[in-house]
């Protein structure tokens, strides 16, 4: 499947729904959120929280634009916020549109700023998105018990509320156990 | 259909949710933890939240550190305890009992001990008819009685007082470092509730955490929650904490 018909499908999901990507490369990764975001928040007006755990912000904001994505209109309107689990612990510039989380060890923060980022954003049922970018970053810093256990409280609170939840990871770096796993808690499993 | 129990809401986001809402009003609640946890920022939020948001006076009775420390250090979080104080909704009362005259008198016979701290904390609550009330800390003021019995007295007094006077209160408590006891174990069996905050270390990080051992008529959760200081005061992980991992 291409990161076009994926982003077709996943935007067209009738219900809210928990989706895992698994997708070849970093630079597919940004191609497939920045595509996402533009139909969702531009286009439909749907809000949408990032979680990124393989690079900053900062950073993450700067590949946005080269795909014409106007953030700091989306973040004023409370219609993307982003979750950095980088910049804090490595000493980085701090930018608008974004929740810091002291580390990517510290899962139970991240959890946190999830449910602030949410407030945040006045997240509305079947209008509200989260994605979560860089497992493997997590999986370093806490295990993979820890992060199942994350992923599984994570799905479990989307699905209370109705908001949609994507979960995107590289083709190598999931231990096949954790896969496995993370399959059992998800709607919809897509391969780019 | 019979009446639902009334509840206070802490303000503390993530505590409120695993006590079904809040504190049953009028309870007595011990909340003990080890130094630089937040008992003090969760008192002073518990206060904060009661008057600006739901209009409820309350009082604040600081037995170790001078009220305008605690003013100052509350405008950290952009509470302005001043301005609640001129409203009539906030009374910060500075119980100096760990002053040398008064240990004098105390040791001398000329205060009447155990009656007289009672009465020095009971009388604000009822100058502003207190619907919420922090006492910090309950260890400083046990620390001033003789024995484990006048403690217990103390202890007993004083929730009584509190109970009748229908304001929900804290009673804070330390817990010394590398201790998981409060000094006076009598204070878990007289209060309604136990909240526990402690500072472990995970790796190479300081973690602090929030249990609650016991909360009398409330289903509350059993888990230990990752507790954190954030700009805008304590909140509590909605996401359960593995111990040892």
């Amino acid at each position: 499947m291409s990161v076009r018909e994926l982003v077709n499908d996943v935007t067209s999901l009738a219900t809210p729904s928990i989706v895992l990507i698994r997708i070849p490369d970093e630079i597919q990764v940004l191609d497939a959120i920045a595509l996402m975001l533009k139909r969702l928040v531009e286009e439909r007006g749907h809000k949408a929280l990032l979680i990124l755990g393989n690079r900053s912000a900062g950073n993450f904001m700067e590949g946005l634009r080269t795909y014409g994505f106007v953030i700091e209109r989306a973040v004023r309107q409370k219609k993307l916020l982003f979750i950095d689990c980088l910049t804090r612990s490595v000493g980085g510039p701090r930018v608008e549109g974004a929740l810091f989380v002291s580390s990517p060890s510290d899962l139970s923060e991240v959890s946190l700023l999830m449910e602030r980022g949410f407030r945040i954003l006045e997240a509305k049922p079947n209008e509200t998105w989260l994605m979560i970018d860089g497992l493997a970053t997590f999986i370093i810093f806490n295990g993979m018990r820890r992060v199942l256990q994350f992923l599984i409280y994570t799905t479990n609170r989307l699905r209370t509320r109705r908001y949609y939840g994507v979960i995107l990871y590289y083709g190598s770096e999931l231990e096949k156990q954790l896969e496995n796993t993370i399959r059992q808690y998800v709607d919809r499993i897509y391969e780019v | 259909m019979g009446r639902a129990i009334e509840r206070t809401p802490t303000g503390v986001m993530g505590l409120d949710e695993i006590i079904e809402g809040g504190l049953i009003r009028g309870d007595v609640i011990l909340v003990a933890g080890h130094p630089g946890t937040g008992k003090t920022t969760l008192g002073l939020q518990f206060i904060y939240y009661g008057a600006r948001e739901l209009g409820e006076p309350g009082v604040y009775i600081s037995v170790t550190e001078p009220v305008q420390r605690i003013r100052r250090n509350a405008l950290r979080f952009g509470w302005d305890l001043a301005a609640l104080e001129d409203e009539g909704l906030v009374k910060l009362v500075d119980l100096p009992l760990m002053d040398v005259p008064y240990l004098v008198a105390l040791e001398t016979g000329q205060v009447q001990g155990i009656n007289d701290i009672v009465y020095k904390i009971v009388r604000p609550l009822r100058e502003v008819k207190a619907k919420r009330v922090v006492v910090d800390t309950i260890s400083a003021l046990l620390s001033l009685c003789k024995g484990e019995g006048d403690a217990r007295l103390l202890l007993l007094r004083l929730y009584r007082e509190l109970m009748m006077s229908k304001a929900t209160s804290l009673l804070l408590a330390e817990i010394p470092l590398g201790t998981h006891e409060v000094r006076f174990t009598a204070q878990e069996f007289v209060v309604d509730g136990v909240i526990i905050l402690e500072s472990v270390l995970e790796g190479n990080r300081l973690i602090r955490r929030l249990y609650i051992p016991k909360m009398r008529g409330t289903n509350h959760s059993l888990d230990c929650y990752n507790l954190y200081i954030t700009e805008e005061g304590i909140a509590i992980s909605p996401m359960p904490a593995i111990r040892g991992i």
